[in-house]
């Protein structure tokens, strides 16, 4: 935080990938899919 | 002296009740009618109606119970608001002219009234019952889903599976725009400015296609995006597609 406070502010995603209502009742979650999207394709580096 | 001082506090409390009666505060929920000439407002947790030019406001409720969420049937006819005299908050529909109230949910979590389905048959409304068994959203009693009830009563069913607030349906009633709720955001906070906010979100029912199971809303694609400017966090949204009733009203 670099000596500001935390209260107020929030970690902001790196990539931002908005969870869309009728995909998650389907059954899916886009956020965690890109999470690991993204981690897998770090691995591979 | 003792009479003196008890009839200087009566007259001082009459008259800042007088004060705190021509300008009331904390006026919460409103929600003007069709034709744009009422308004329906909660004050002290009774329903009031006042005409959109001003005057005096009229109660259309007077009892012990909260009642509040007010809104009115496309025609102007009816209203359904949430009370909770019987303990709980549950979706009541009266007259627009005042009247009996009737009760039309009975299940033991909060129900609130957002619209009316666009033929004015049913009543929708916000209540943490239950997700569709494939929801992955997280789990929480705030997230809440969107159910209809016939304005006769009857039984329940859901809409769509996601949290769904100032609800607005098209004449058509195959579009609804609300506002989502993604996660502890408080309504009453100014100002607030984080990913939680809520955002207005626009959702459309293709009719011609059938649900695979009826009520739950299966999947969506999203033909065009629509960009807000302004909005609370200037997100891209998008049309959602799901899935539509089978008898095809919303």
């Amino acid at each position: 935080m670099n000596g500001e406070f935390a209260e107020n502010k929030q970690m902001e995603p790196d990539i931002k990938v908005r969870n869309e209502p009728g995909i998650m009742a389907g059954g899916r979650d886009q956020q965690i899919e890109a999470a690991v999207k993204e981690l897998l394709r770090q691995l591979d580096e | 002296m003792l009479k003196r001082i008890l009839f200087s506090g009566a007259i001082l409390f009459l008259a800042l009740n007088g004060i705190s009666n021509d300008s009331p505060l904390w006026l919460r929920y409103p929600s003007i009618s069709p034709d744009g000439n009422t308004i329906l407002f909660n004050y002290k947790g009774d329903i009031y109606k006042v005409p959109a030019t001003g005057g005096t406001a009229i109660p259309l409720t007077v009892s012990e119970s909260y009642e509040y969420s007010a809104v009115w049937s496309h025609d102007g006819r009816q209203i359904a608001f949430a009370s909770n005299r019987y303990g709980n908050f549950d979706v009541y529909v009266m007259p627009a002219s005042g009247g009996e109230a009737e009760r039309l949910t009975f299940h033991s979590t909060d129900e609130i009234p957002q619209t009316f389905s666009a033929d004015n048959r049913f009543v929708l409304f916000s209540a943490c019952r239950q997700d569709v068994v494939t929801n992955v959203q997280y789990p929480t009693g705030i997230m809440s889903e969107l159910y209809r009830v016939s304005v006769t009563g009857g039984r329940v069913s859901q809409v769509i599976s996601t949290p769904a607030f100032d609800v607005q349906i098209n004449s058509a009633g195959n579009k609804l725009i609300f506002h989502d709720i993604k996660g502890f955001e408080d309504n009453w906070r100014k100002h607030h400015t984080s990913s939680v906010t809520r955002d207005p979100m626009p959702i459309s029912f293709p009719w011609p296609i059938r649900p695979r199971t009826e009520g739950r809303p299966l999947a969506c694609r999203f033909p065009e995006q629509v960009r807000l400017c302004g909005g609370r966090d200037r997100s891209i949204l998008h049309w959602y597609l799901v899935f539509p009733w089978e008898d095809g009203a919303i």
